[in-house]
């Protein structure tokens, strides 16, 4: 209980709800311009937290998590652009509503059911982080290969359409990883004789290249086109739905608040996912499924609720176990690690203060994002007049700033450039990055688990094998890749028959 | 057909990527004493032919698709055709920006460095000949920069050994 009391303490202190604050204005921005993506955000607003303390600092990123979680159903609303990819199923009736002139009432409600999914998932986080860890603080080195290998599994997941293509991701990820100074045996690896290549990639310089160039490159590039701005006219307010609407799609609320934390604590899955299943359901069970797709509240309410809860749900496997779900997440496990907080199954015993923290964190954000877009609605329609081009020339300048400032290394730098052109590059080949991010996240862990159980087994692999816990691991992980497969075959074949109905 | 041929000449890329990686490796990573101790070769190695393996597979899957149905557009899913004209360009633009940033920013500080970076963006990228832009962007952002990472964060930003400002 002095560790709650302890966390209330840190977290009501005016640099924590400060910093609770700034970041989910941050995300709420970033995710309501459309192509800026709050990974984006979280990548950038890490160095920010250097100064912090621990609790202000995961303050900062939770709060830009949930505040881009939240913003993108902004643009989806207004222009029928989602601004994340969680916000792709909020167009469907959210734009239709915008265009019969209901926009107000879309806005207001989305915000709303989004708060209400989001504290759903929070407590049932906060049930099952404990559980999960005291369960997992058994783990020894197998047990722990095994884990992250599962981790390693959702790559197919992440992939897209073609599997093999997450894969060459992820194995590019893992190899990037291995530059520098072998943790174990402190011998050189892949430095080219480079003094600098001995301090190896360094994860966040990684994590805005990935994220951020490309998206300098393709902003300028459509200016360059001659691609219109988004421009968006007239004056709004977000309006907050009656108390007869909420209650009338309370039940839908509550599934679509569980099928979010649902598949957030699946690593892998994600909003988008999420958002998308939990529309479907609400089509499917409605009493007027007609209306879905042409200004159907409950549209915006499914999505809204579900991608919101998905926060809470990726938040258990990340602080539990060290596994993070998605790009989002990962960026906030190494701001996590940058502050001596390393998530997994010991996170209670050595950082409980931190744990509470970020748990009235997440009820703080929660409140940040209902009263800013409630209140500044006017705003973020001003940030979406602002030209990207010339965004794009700020964050080119906050790159630079974030990777020079990890390690006061200009290498850094050049660092962060050359993996953002080959992130663009990447991209342009069809490759998706977050792979490669989960590759570099968990690489090393990989790695290092399983020279350590090899040693403890003295060469033995049945260190893997006998160990329950471990075969479980594994089975999961083969679980995944196949019904990924499977569900990839089956995406392929109904691509087929579709084609040759239409022929 | 293109996308057939482009998916090959990445996958063919990659294996060759792969193959050097691999050779790297074997020539300057000492291998693990044996038994118990895997070593620090063992991990880039197998991560290099696992990359090998696959990028290979890639390629093979791309070139037999191409051979079997030569009118469709890609073996393994269907590609964004939305126009990417211009994106070339301005990636190399974009890598320069960065690289000058990096190179003027120990030389002259990070005020200056700034200032002369986002006065080459506006110039040179974005193309721009409306005079209060010119001048108004880099001031603006330079000064924003320096007061919330500098000042009001006391983040160390970087000070010129040529001339440093701030």
């Amino acid at each position: 209980m002095d560790s709650f009391y302890q966390a209330l303490q840190l977290s009501f202190s005016v640099s924590a709800i400060g910093a609770v604050g700034l970041g989910t204005l941050i995300g709420l921005i970033f995710g309501a311009i459309p192509g800026l993506t709050f990974t984006v955000a979280l990548a950038l607003a890490l160095p920010i937290t250097f100064g912090m303390d621990a609790v202000a600092a995961t303050g900062l990123l939770l709060g830009t998590y949930i505040g881009g979680m939240t913003g993108g159903s902004v643009s989806a609303i207004l222009l029928g652009i989602p601004g994340t990819p969680s916000s792709a199923a909020t167009v469907l009736d959210g734009y239709p509503l915008t265009r019969q002139g209901r926009a107000s009432i879309a806005l207001g409600t989305a915000v709303i059911v989004s708060t209400m999914g989001g504290l759903f998932s929070l407590v049932v986080m906060m049930v099952s982080v404990n559980i999960v860890s005291q369960i997992a603080i058994k783990f020894g080195p197998a047990e722990i290969f095994a884990l992250v290998l599962f981790g390693m599994s959702t790559i197919c997941g992440l992939s897209g359409k073609s599997m093999i293509k997450g894969l060459i991701a992820g194995a590019l990820g893992l190899m990037v990883m291995t530059i520098g100074i072998d943790q174990i045996d402190g011998v050189n690896r892949m430095t080219f004789g480079s003094v600098n290549m001995l301090q190896g990639v360094n994860l966040l310089v990684a994590m805005i290249g990935l994220f951020a160039v490309p998206f300098i490159i393709d902003a300028f590039a459509r200016y360059a086109r001659g691609d219109k701005t988004l421009n968006l006219t007239g004056s709004l307010k977000a309006e907050l739905p009656s108390f007869g609407i909420l209650k009338a799609n309370s039940w839908l609320i509550a599934r679509c608040s569980a099928i979010g934390t649902a598949i957030g604590a699946i690593p892998g899955t994600g909003g988008a996912i999420a958002a998308f299943l939990a529309y479907d359901h609400a089509r499917r069970f409605s009493g007027n499924p007609d209306r879905f797709g042409n200004g159907s509240i409950e549209g915006v309410i499914a999505p809204e609720t579900a991608n919101n809860a998905v926060t809470g749900g990726t938040l258990i496997p990340l602080l539990s176990l060290g596994i993070p779900g998605d790009p989002a997440t990962a960026i906030v496990l190494a701001g996590l690690m940058v502050h001596g907080i390393i998530p997994g199954p010991a996170m209670f015993m050595n950082s409980a203060v931190e744990v509470y923290g970020i748990y009235i964190e997440v009820v703080l954000a929660y409140l940040f994002v209902l009263a800013l877009q409630l209140l500044g609605i006017r705003l973020f329609v001003y940030v979406l007049r602002v030209p990207q081009h010339l965004l794009a020339l700020v964050i080119l300048v906050l790159c630079v700033v974030g990777s020079y400032s990890v390690r006061n290394s200009v290498f850094d730098i050049y660092t962060m450039a050359v993996i953002g052109v080959m992130a663009w590059g990447l991209i342009r080949l069809g490759i998706p990055i977050t792979p490669v991010i989960l590759g570099m996240v968990l690489g090393p862990t990989l790695e290092n688990e399983f020279r350590t159980a090899m040693a403890l087994s003295d060469g033995d692999w049945d260190i893997f094998y006998t160990s329950p816990v471990a075969l479980a691991f594994f089975g999961f992980a083969a679980l995944i890749v196949v019904l990924q497969s499977l569900s990839g075959i089956r995406l392929r074949r109904n691509a087929k028959l579709a084609e040759k109905s239409n022929a | 057909m293109t996308e057939h041929r482009s998916a090959v000449a990445t996958g063919a890329i990659l294996t060759l990527i792969a193959v050097a990686w691999c050779a790297y490796v074997w020539n300057t990573i000492p291998p693990g004493a044996g038994g118990a101790d895997v070593g620090p070769r063992a991990f880039p190695l197998l991560l290099g032919a696992i990359l090998g393996v696959l990028a290979a597979g890639y390629a093979v899957a791309n070139a037999l698709a191409a051979k079997r149905s030569p009118n469709t557009v890609s073996a393994t899913e269907p590609k964004d055709t939305s126009s990417h004209g211009k994106e070339f360009p301005m990636m190399v633009l974009t890598f320069l920006l960065l690289v000058i940033y990096g190179f003027a920013m120990p030389r002259i500080g990070f005020v200056l460095a700034t200032a002369l970076t986002v006065f080459l963006g506006v110039v040179v990228v974005v193309r721009s000949r409306s005079l209060p832009l010119i001048i108004l962007m880099p001031l603006g952002v330079t000064f924003g920069c320096w007061l919330v990472f500098g000042k009001i964060m006391d983040i160390p930003l970087a000070v010129g050994r040529w001339i440093s400002l701030g």
